[in-house]
């Protein structure tokens, strides 16, 4: 149990980079084979875009965060943290994205919401919404819940913060990049 | 004497910090008397001191005690850096 919502209590560094980036292309190549992009930090759009570009958006929605915390551990930690640590271990909190994702690639999943974009464009107001949409949603809720979770759990256990002021700095950087990643 | 007794460090009554006041030899039945400091390692958790223990016999390598532990090497180096604060903060109360 302790494993589902810290890993990286038992992995960091270089294997949990290596291993954090191959599902990061898994998740691209996903992604691409259903004609989306994560298009923000936590927002997965339809795009015509190629695999390098889908792969280079994935790459930049995990670095930059990464980097920023990066920098607020530096500043808070009192430990000698390593770069490498936080890249393996927010790298490795990419594979719950592949979670998220999965279910938006089912052909009912991607039929209803054709639809009910399709209904939004003519003027409808659909009344309800699909149940295969219904059950994306929540699944997607939880996932992004536990990709939250890992992700603050990856900043503790890598610069070895904790308290407060380190749930305060990891908020911060979450607002910001969602915030920049919506107007850009 | 049980092997799974603990040595307390903490006064269970106050929770002021203990100190000895004799020590018995059980091979002559001496015992001295007199006021004697807890050594700050001997404060802290069992599990603590066991891993002071570890991170000695392992020549100070922290990789090779993650390794030896099943986990990784910053949560190793931070119940380090965690036992080296509480150390700080014994030896600052002294």
């Amino acid at each position: 149990m302790k494993a589902l919502f810290n890993p990286f209590r038992y992995i960091a560094g270089t294997k949990a980079l290596v291993m954090g980036y191959l599902f990061i292309v898994a998740s691209a190549l996903m992604l691409y084979s259903g004609n989306l992009i994560q298009d923000s930090y936590i927002h997965i759009g339809m795009a015509e875009a190629s695999f390098l570009e889908v792969l280079g958006a994935q790459t930049i929605w995990w670095i930059v965060p990464a980097v920023l915390l990066y920098l607020c551990g530096m500043a808070l930690s009192k430990s000698k943290i390593r770069i490498i640590d936080i890249l393996g271990t927010t790298a490795f909190a990419q594979i719950v994205l592949l979670l998220m994702i999965a279910p938006m690639l089912l052909p009912s999943v991607q039929q209803s919401t054709t639809e009910l974009v399709a209904a939004m464009q003519s003027g409808t107001i659909p009344t309800t919404i699909p149940i295969p949409l219904t059950i994306s949603g929540i699944w997607s809720t939880i996932g992004l819940i536990l990709f939250y979770i890992w992700n603050y759990n990856a900043f503790s256990v890598s610069c070895n913060v904790r308290g407060w002021k380190a749930v305060a700095l990891f908020i911060t950087v979450q607002v910001a990049v969602t915030i920049v990643g919506t107007i850009i | 004497m049980s092997s799974k007794k603990t040595f307390p460090t903490v006064c269970p009554s106050c929770g002021g910090i203990l100190t000895v006041k004799s020590l018995h030899c059980a091979e002559c039945d001496t015992t001295i008397s007199g006021q004697f400091a807890i050594h700050p390692i001997l404060r802290l958790t069992a599990e603590e001191q066991q891993f002071v223990v570890s991170f000695i016999k392992c020549s100070g390598s922290l990789k090779q005690m993650a390794t030896d532990m099943g986990l990784s090497y910053p949560t190793v180096r931070n119940i380090l850096d965690d036992i080296i604060s509480k150390l700080q903060n014994y030896e600052s109360t002294l």
